[in-house]
């Protein structure tokens, strides 16, 4: 009996490893090429050609400095943050406002306006693109943060979100800010957004994310360097410093930082965000 | 303070059936006036039409000497205490009760030291910090009552404020409320389904039916005197009995063959008519002889037993029996002898009760 | 709220509000499909001039061209390669983290760590893992004895290559929806079937699979969604090439623009009726989602 048992527990004990080492193997697999960065961005140009280059044999912040100055990563990291808290404080604006109103107003137009925000909701931006680009040059914005930002201040999917969040809200609140005095200006700043903070957060977050991710746009009205963001800065980043893989990983890890430190502090948000629903990769 | 009036006041709701009909109310000045019926009845829709939260689609409606039906709510002079509490669950209890002062341009200092004294009133000082959702149901009920009080309105509208209360609190709050309604002398228009709060805390009830004024009196006048089946029917506990009865001659009527009173329904009633009797279950006696009836049902109540039987008719009898030894058991025949000074009348008909004697 | 004020003030409030976003949708949205629409019934020369209404023989003209065709060919066997395989890897992974053992957050971390890269991101990885003369698949390779690759310059490789990358990066996305689902099944479910005799396998596909229907829908489309208006990955990995072999749709529309503006909105159109059509199931099936659900 004795030993049945500790054969019993010694098949669950090796179980159990084989289910770790399974684990580990797929972890292994996933991390994989962001292993392989962290390790080549430590590494100088001459210890490339072999597979000592995968061995953690030091942390090495040499080429930090290259990628922000050299590689110009610096100023494309600022270009981005500011472009990206532009378009998610207009995003969470515009949202908040349209859909308070098709909540709650009752307006002229109303139905023509959800339908027109149904509408934008399906046209993929990658198809305006070529009238977008028309505007904007005819408009001098090119190499210009404003043509970064103003095409996307209005989000409908976001607007959706924030109807929806709104309409959420249990009624008899409302009525009772009615009752107590307020119209419809104060009862959505002292009411009905301090009730959708979290809906705020992940909109914010989820904006934050694609506005960051943006290549396709940025790439078509930028050519200063002064004007690039991060992420077509990265595509240049051969021709600025050659071959030099180690300063061209570490400039790819940079440019996923933020988005890194954003995502552990907003775990929650991002997942909420994510399964209200993407359009755009 | 002021009077409330609703003059021929109709509401519909989109396409669907009126949800207020015809209503005529008159609310006096201090009165506190208790809107009951069942769910759907229209009794909250009366209340957020008075509140300016629905428009009327016909009628008038005045608060004070003032007609209210272009006026918004925030300019009616009335407060209201939801079912829910509608409590800001994001706010302190003392912003939550000093929150409809700050649109009518009181500062936040001012906000507060009247939250604090109204809080003080309803023992909500030991509170005031804390957010709604760390607050019992009792507590949250009377921040609720504090954020109406805070403005010293002249009309306080109370939908249902009871109903989220267990049994215990409820029969306190009662109290409170009654107790509260005297010292602020205010108009209080209180809507309810349930007719213990109606009868107990009412100058006068309003009992609503399918949007429809059915009964309009004190509470004595809705219990003694019902005006029709329905309010005969919806006021009490157990209902009051309602049996088809039938004017043998016109001094005489009689349930399933037995005489159950000699009534004086001359040149109203003919020999023949069907008329509806209504008694109350405490109004019955078993006996050796009366209306016979078959028991389906006995309830234990501890010092008294409730019984139901069925009449040879089908009609379901409910009394009360209050005497000591052993109550009848399930399937005996019992023979039950109204008092004949305690009975009501029913047209069939119109469902209209028969004045009589 | 059921208050109706006067509707000429509710109307000027509400103008007021959806003014921002209506000029927004409107300048960069509507206004541009439409005008993307007209723009592909003109033909010009390559400097933008002599600008001349052909009606829709451009759109016929296009839409049959060889180029275009390819590029279609190219897009659709991009979904193909990327989605179905995105969905089950990180189904698998979702599956493989979702059990109760010491440490399993980090696996979870850890599998859901590519969401926190961009499209440029994975692809600048990829692209230095595949670099030919010093990345480390070749190092690999060459430490194996075997000859090295050149993934990213063989038409025959490259748009299967390039979707590597693309469902290594979604893997995230996948991972994160779908375990967020999982945990809400309740376990209940899983004991009583095992008490029914279904072993892990039955449990998986009679149980969990099913149960994250809604979730492997929206997964389904929106990577789909995102597979069509690829550009990203293939402006950094292989610019189109080689001979044309992952010059997606996006891709293409973008090469078109300074040259030929016309054919540029008629393809432009054409993705619209693609990508459009699939957005409108999803927002119908969220629309219906956020009313039923939760």
């Amino acid at each position: 009996m004795a030993a049945d048992a500790k054969r019993i527990e010694l098949a669950a004990g090796s179980k159990l490893v084989a289910r770790y080492l399974l684990l580990a193997l797929v972890a292994a697999i996933v991390l994989f090429p962001v292993y392989a960065a962290v390790m080549v961005a430590q590494k100088s140009l001459t210890e490339l050609g072999s597979l000592d280059v995968l061995v953690p044999d030091r942390i090495d912040l040499g080429s930090v400095p290259t990628a922000l100055g050299e590689a110009r990563m610096g100023r494309y990291l600022v270009n981005s943050a500011v472009v990206s808290v532009a378009i998610v404080i207009g995003q969470v604006v515009t949202s908040v406002l349209a859909g308070y109103a098709l909540a709650f107003l009752d307006f002229t137009g109303r139905r023509a306006l959800l339908a027109a925000v149904a509408a934008s909701l399906i046209i993929p931006f990658e198809v305006t693109v070529v009238v977008n680009f028309e505007t904007v040059q005819q408009l001098g914005g090119v190499d210009t943060y404003w043509a970064l930002v103003l095409p996307f201040v209005a989000f409908p999917l976001g607007i959706f979100l924030m109807r929806q969040a709104f309409l959420g809200i249990p009624r008899d609140l409302l009525d009772a800010a009615v009752v107590d005095g307020y119209g419809h200006l104060g009862i959505l700043r002292s009411v009905a957004l301090p009730l959708v903070r979290s809906t705020v957060a992940a909109l914010s977050l989820f904006s934050f994310l694609l506005a960051w991710n943006q290549y396709l746009w940025p790439l078509l009205v930028t050519n200063r360097d002064d004007r690039r963001t991060v992420q077509i800065g990265l595509k240049q980043l051969t021709g600025a410093v050659g071959p030099d893989l180690g300063v061209i990983m570490t400039a790819t890890l940079l440019a996923t930082i933020p988005i890194l430190v954003l995502l552990v502090v907003f775990e929650r948000q991002l997942i909420r965000g994510l399964t209200a629903g993407s359009v755009k990769g | 303070m002021a009077t409330v009036k609703l003059a021929a006041v109709s509401k519909r709701f989109d396409g669907a059936t009126l949800a207020v009909d015809d209503l005529d109310l008159d609310v006096a000045d201090g009165e506190f006036m208790v809107l009951l019926g069942p769910s759907g009845c229209g009794k909250s829709t009366v209340l957020r039409l008075i509140a300016g939260l629905e428009r009327p689609d016909d009628g008038e409606i005045s608060i004070g000497d003032r007609v209210v039906n272009d006026v918004d709510a925030k300019e009616r002079d009335i407060a209201m205490v939801f079912q829910s509490y509608a409590l800001y669950p994001h706010m302190s209890i003392r912003r939550n009760i000093g929150f409809p002062l700050k649109p009518r341009g009181i500062a936040r200092p001012d906000r507060d030291k009247e939250a604090e004294r109204v809080a003080a009133q309803l023992g909500l000082t030991d509170v005031l910090d804390r957010k709604p959702g760390q607050l019992s149901g009792g507590q949250r009920q009377r921040v609720a009552l504090a954020r109406a009080m805070v403005r010293r309105p002249s009309v306080f509208l109370m939908d249902e404020p009871l109903s989220n209360l267990d049994a215990k609190l409820r029969i306190e709050t009662r109290a409170d409320l009654v107790g509260l309604h005297e010292q602020l002398d205010a108009t209080v228009v209180y809507v309810t389904h349930d007719q213990v709060e109606a009868l107990t805390m009412a100058d006068r009830i309003a009992v609503l039916d399918t949007g429809r004024l059915q009964q309009l009196g004190t509470s004595e006048e809705i219990y003694d005197r019902p005006a029709n089946l329905f309010v005969a029917g919806f006021v009490g506990t157990p209902p009051m009995n309602l049996w088809s009865a039938t004017v043998v001659d016109d001094a005489a009527v009689e349930v399933a063959g037995v005489r159950i009173a000699d009534a004086s329904f001359r040149g109203v009633w003919s020999g023949g008519s069907a008329v509806v009797a209504g008694i109350r279950p405490e109004a019955i006696e078993l006996a050796g002889d009366g209306v016979p009836g078959t028991v389906g049902w006995v309830e234990d109540l501890g010092h008294e037993h409730l019984i139901g039987a069925t009449t040879p008719a089908g009609d379901v009898a409910c009394l009360r029996w209050t005497e000591r030894g052993k109550p009848p058991r399930i399937g005996d025949e019992v023979y039950m002898r109204p008092d004949p000074a305690q009975l009501h009348w029913f047209d069939p008909a119109t469902s209209e009760r028969i004045p009589w004697p | 709220m059921a208050v109706k004020r006067s509707r000429r003030r509710e109307t000027r409030l509400a103008t007021a509000l959806v003014a921002p976003a209506v000029l927004i949708l409107g300048v960069f949205v509507l206004y541009p499909l439409l005008r993307t629409a007209w723009l592909g019934f003109f033909v010009q020369d390559p400097f933008g001039r002599n600008s001349r209404w052909v009606g829709l023989d451009q759109y016929r003209d296009v839409a049959g061209s060889d180029s275009f065709l390819n590029s279609l060919g190219v897009t659709v066997r991009f979904v193909v390669l990327t989605v179905p395989t995105a969905l089950v890897l990180g189904l698998l992974l979702a599956t493989l983290a979702n059990q109760q053992l010491r440490g399993i957050r980090l696996f979870r971390i850890i599998f859901a760590s590519t969401i926190a890269t961009s499209v440029a991101v994975a692809s600048m990885l990829w692209l230095v893992l595949l670099e030919p003369s010093t990345g480390i698949v070749n190092q690999v390779l060459e430490a194996a004895g075997r000859d090295p690759v050149n993934l990213l310059n063989d038409p025959d490789t490259a748009l299967a290559t390039v979707a590597l990358t693309t469902v290594w990066q979604s893997l995230g996305l996948v991972f994160v929806v779908t375990i967020a689902a999982m945990q809400s099944i309740p376990e209940v479910l899983y004991e009583s079937a095992r008490v029914d005799g279904h072993g892990r396998v039955s449990r998986f596909l009679r149980i969990t699979v099913p149960l994250l229907g809604p979730q492997l829908m929206f997964l389904t489309v929106v990577l789909t969604i995102g597979a069509f208006q690829s550009f990203g990955q293939i402006d950094i990995l292989t610019e189109g090439g080689p001979q044309d072999s992952t010059n997606v749709m996006v891709y293409s529309i973008v090469q078109q623009l300074p040259l030929d503006r016309g054919a540029a909105s008629v393809e432009a159109v054409l993705l619209f009726l693609v990508v459009g059509a699939l957005s409108f199931v999803q927002f119908r099936w969220l629309d219906r989602r956020v009313h039923y659900g939760s």
